[in-house]
């Protein structure tokens, strides 16, 4: 398939949905990035997703949240980025049906950081996949799940 | 109806320290009530953090984000007075806007 017709496709799917869901709203290209980005499974497809090609480990991106929940429903978790130029941060956990959690855009300005709380269905690998000066790097911890957040996504 | 949203944004030094508390179900569509009825997916999609007109934050949750979701994060730039102004969307098309002065 080539990509005028893939685009085209994606588009399609994306209006579809938005009309179903009675909410047409002009969120243009990036509703698109989105649609994309909630399909991947692993941090690499959400990489190649947003354009990115290879992912570097890096050591100054912590992502840190409690050792062991009992519960999945609410586990705080931490982001944060000391690469310099970083404007982008996906949150993914790897073993819930939907992996990717959220992803977060830092203007100018904004610190590279962010605690959040999510849903996780089981012991899992939790990553944030930072961009930065449109390199893509990724760091992860895992958090053991004694019962899962009920349909976590 | 949605609730209010809870919103602290504190200057310390340089930054100012934001903390959201949304009020929202933040329901996946996975789950099922207690007569084995799927629970209907509504959960907030996007979430924008607007300093006096300009974004400081800009995200787009999934189903996995805990309900009543919870943000903190700081940024440079802005000033106690300055108005802090928060929207999100949700999957049905509703929206909610609330602001709150910097303290």
């Amino acid at each position: 398939m080539d990509q005028k017709r893939r685009d085209f496709l994606d588009l399609t799917t994306t209006l579809t949905m938005a009309i179903a869901g009675g909410a047409l709203l002009p969120w243009s290209a990036q509703a698109k990035e989105w649609d994309g980005l909630l399909k991947t499974k692993t941090y690499q497809e959400v990489a190649h997703t947003l354009g990115g090609d290879l992912v570097v480990e890096s050591t100054a991106i912590t992502v840190s949240g409690p050792e062991m929940v009992d519960s999945g429903y609410i586990v705080p978790v931490s982001v944060e980025s000391r690469l310099e130029g970083t404007d982008l941060i996906v949150l993914v956990v790897q073993k819930n049906p939907t992996p990717v959690v959220g992803v977060f855009k830092f203007p100018d300005g904004t610190q590279p950081s962010l605690n959040t709380r999510i849903k996780m269905g089981e012991t899992s690998s939790v990553y944030a996949v930072v961009r930065a000066k449109n390199n893509y790097y990724v760091a992860s911890t895992i958090i053991k799940v004694r019962a899962g957040g009920g349909g976590c996504g | 109806m949605s609730e209010p949203m809870r919103i602290r944004a504190v200057q310390v030094k340089d930054l100012i320290e934001v903390k959201l508390m949304i009020r929202h179900p933040m329901e996946s569509g996975l789950r099922k009530d207690e007569n084995g009825k799927k629970i209907p997916a509504h959960f907030i999609e996007t979430l924008e953090v607007k300093c006096n007109d300009k974004i400081v934050l800009e995200s787009y949750l999934g189903m996995a984000v805990s309900e009543n979701p919870f943000i903190q994060f700081s940024f440079k730039g802005g000033a106690k007075g300055d108005m802090l102004e928060v929207t999100w969307k949700d999957n049905r098309g509703d929206t909610r806007t609330d602001k709150a002065a910097i303290t």
